[in-house]
């Protein structure tokens, strides 16, 4: 099984270095700008983003995916650096939480699709995390870290800044499954910012079902109701 | 965490006591019981572990099968008398199995926000009957049908945050309330699902179907409604229509139909359980896009139906307001 990988044609050297070191050691084969028509998964990776396997590597996550699906989707989500000194992999380890003030909505997913293939992916299964760190944001000040870490808007992370230092020195990547408590986090982010389509109309059920409750249970309704009972027992 | 476990059950004494001793030994710490009119010694084996001290037993005679008011008396019970912050409707043929770490751990870990936990049905066939209990048997699961008449369908059942006010409705697929927010994409539990064990325990549980047409909500769900059916019409023939004999064996294992999960027969047997492996994810990832489909399909229509009936309601006290205030 072969995985191409393309590569950001824009950000700093150093970091698009440091793409090519992570995906190489997670599993992905080439790291071209090229597209290999060899590969059996095609793998684009933007400015400042790192595919994370759970359970195994790249290749044995993709090698896992059934044959009806043609893609699978990968959960995104955002590190942000502080404003220390040093390469931004080494300072990106926080992630922001799903209802961190600032992200805007929409669907938080990137499909991952095999290479030259058609199909869908699986609904409601992430077993890739696009990490992507925040090139272009400004750095967060040690205050502004710790009020947010206290605040639940930020969550340390040190994965990323961890492997890229364990490829630096040559050892082999691991990519373990998430704990219960990480697998419940990543529910949690899907929840609150994934699927857009099935999901979103279901959530706007609830949101009805909530207002017509609302309605339903209002102060006139009830009144209504009891000057009706009331009338009725004065026939 | 107390996690309390309720259970309606007819007739399961081939499978009580065993799912029983699962879910003690898995971290449920009390069950709520309703026998209904049980006959085969399954009441017995809810008194010894009522006198054991860990179950509530509750009797009901009633010729109708009222499953949403039972099950909904006991999830409350399980909050204003038993301290239960969790609550766990089962059947007595579900074994509520965690795919990682245990049930209390997925509870604990669960987003506040939220205060339901969904566990996807995993289904096991029938298997030539000889003497060996049901789970020694039963070691072959199929993949899910997309047919909501098949007994072996996609389908979900719940965890729930205890609330004195809950509501689950007639199948225990949901539970309603404040505070009971659905976390719609996670499926940390699994629920291997024994439906149809023998040919005697068959016949005896779609031959007691009727009890639900003379119940609150008179339709039969509708794979219940489809095997008993079949009961009528060819009852000699249907457990060998069920039965996956080792010929039916061979092909669907080659097919990817069936596999072997001996993880229940370990389990009783006390061995420790492996995590799953990434073919194993990818397995069941396939069978929650299917069930994640099929509830489209079938519980938004659902849900847009109910919505539109209470408008009609809301819209039938509007028009006859005038009436009221004119008179």
């Amino acid at each position: 099984m072969r995985i191409a990988l393309r590569l950001p044609t824009s950000g700093p050297d150093e970091l698009i270095d440091a793409q090519r070191r992570f995906h190489l050691a997670a599993g992905a084969d080439i790291a071209e700008a090229g597209f290999d028509g060899e590969a059996d998964w095609t793998l684009e990776v933007e400015e400042g983003e790192f595919l994370w396997p759970h359970g195994g590597s790249l290749k044995n996550v993709l090698g896992s995916i059934e044959a009806p699906y043609g893609a699978v989707c990968a959960l995104v989500r955002h590190l942000v650096a502080s404003e220390a000194d040093g390469p931004l992999v080494e300072r990106a380890i926080y992630r922001l939480a799903p209802q961190a003030p600032g992200r805007g909505s929409g669907p938080e997913r990137k499909l991952l699709p095999r290479a030259g293939g058609h199909g869908r992916a699986p609904r409601g299964w992430y077993p890739v995390e696009a990490l992507r760190l925040a090139t272009r944001a400004s750095p967060l000040s040690s205050g502004q870290i710790d009020r947010a870490l206290a605040e639940g808007a930020l969550v340390l992370d040190t994965r990323l800044r961890d492997a890229l230092r364990a490829a630096a020195s040559g050892e082999p990547l691991t990519f373990p499954r998430p704990s219960v408590a990480e697998d419940a986090g990543l529910a949690l982010d899907v929840a609150v910012r994934g699927e857009a389509d099935v999901l979103a109309a279901h959530e706007r059920l609830d949101e009805l079902e909530g207002r017509l409750a609302m309605v339903e249970s209002s102060l006139p309704a009830r009144l209504e109701r009891r000057l009706r009972a009331l009338v009725h027992r004065r026939r | 965490m107390k996690l309390v476990m309720t259970l309606v059950v007819r007739d399961e004494a081939d499978i009580v006591e065993q799912q029983l001793h699962y879910h003690l030994e898995r971290g449920v710490d009390f069950v709520i019981a309703t026998d209904h009119r049980s006959g085969d010694g399954t009441t017995e084996i809810l008194r010894r572990h009522e006198r054991e001290g860990h179950l509530r037993l509750i009797r009901e005679n009633d010729a109708r099968f009222r499953q949403s008011e039972w099950v909904t008396r006991m999830a409350r019970l399980a909050a204003t008398d038993h301290g239960a912050d969790w609550v766990l409707n089962s059947d007595a043929d579900e074994f509520w199995w965690p795919r990682e770490g245990t049930l209390k751990e997925i509870l604990t870990v669960t987003p506040p926000r939220f205060g339901v936990v969904r566990g996807l049905w995993r289904n096991f066939v029938l298997r030539p009957d000889d003497e060996r209990p049901f789970y020694e048997r039963m070691t072959i699961r199929r993949a899910p049908d997309v047919d909501p008449a098949s007994p072996y369908h996609a389908q979900v059942k719940v965890l729930h945050r205890a609330s004195p006010e809950v509501v689950v409705p007639r199948g225990n697929h949901d539970a309603l309330g404040r505070g009971l927010a659905l976390i719609r994409e996670w499926f940390p539990v699994e629920i291997l699902h024994f439906p149809i064990r023998s040919g005697a325990q068959l016949r005896r549980k779609f031959g007691a179907a009727e009890a639900y047409r003379a119940g609150p909500d008179s339709r039969l769900p509708r794979h219940t409604a489809a095997v008993a059916a079949r009961l009528d019409t060819e009852e000699e023939d249907l457990e060998s229509g069920f039965a996956v004999d080792d010929e039916a064996l061979e092909h669907g294992l080659v097919a990817g139909e069936l596999s072997l999960d001996t993880r229940l027969r370990d389990a009783l047997q006390g061995q420790k359980a492996l995590p799953p492996a990434l073919a194993d994810d990818a397995c069941y990832a396939a069978e929650i896009d299917l069930l994640l489909g099929t509830d489209s399909a079938r519980r938004l229509p659902g849900r847009v139906r109910l919505l539109e009936r209470r408008l009609e309601a809301l819209e039938r006290r509007r028009r006859a307001r005038p009436r009221l205030t004119g008179s």
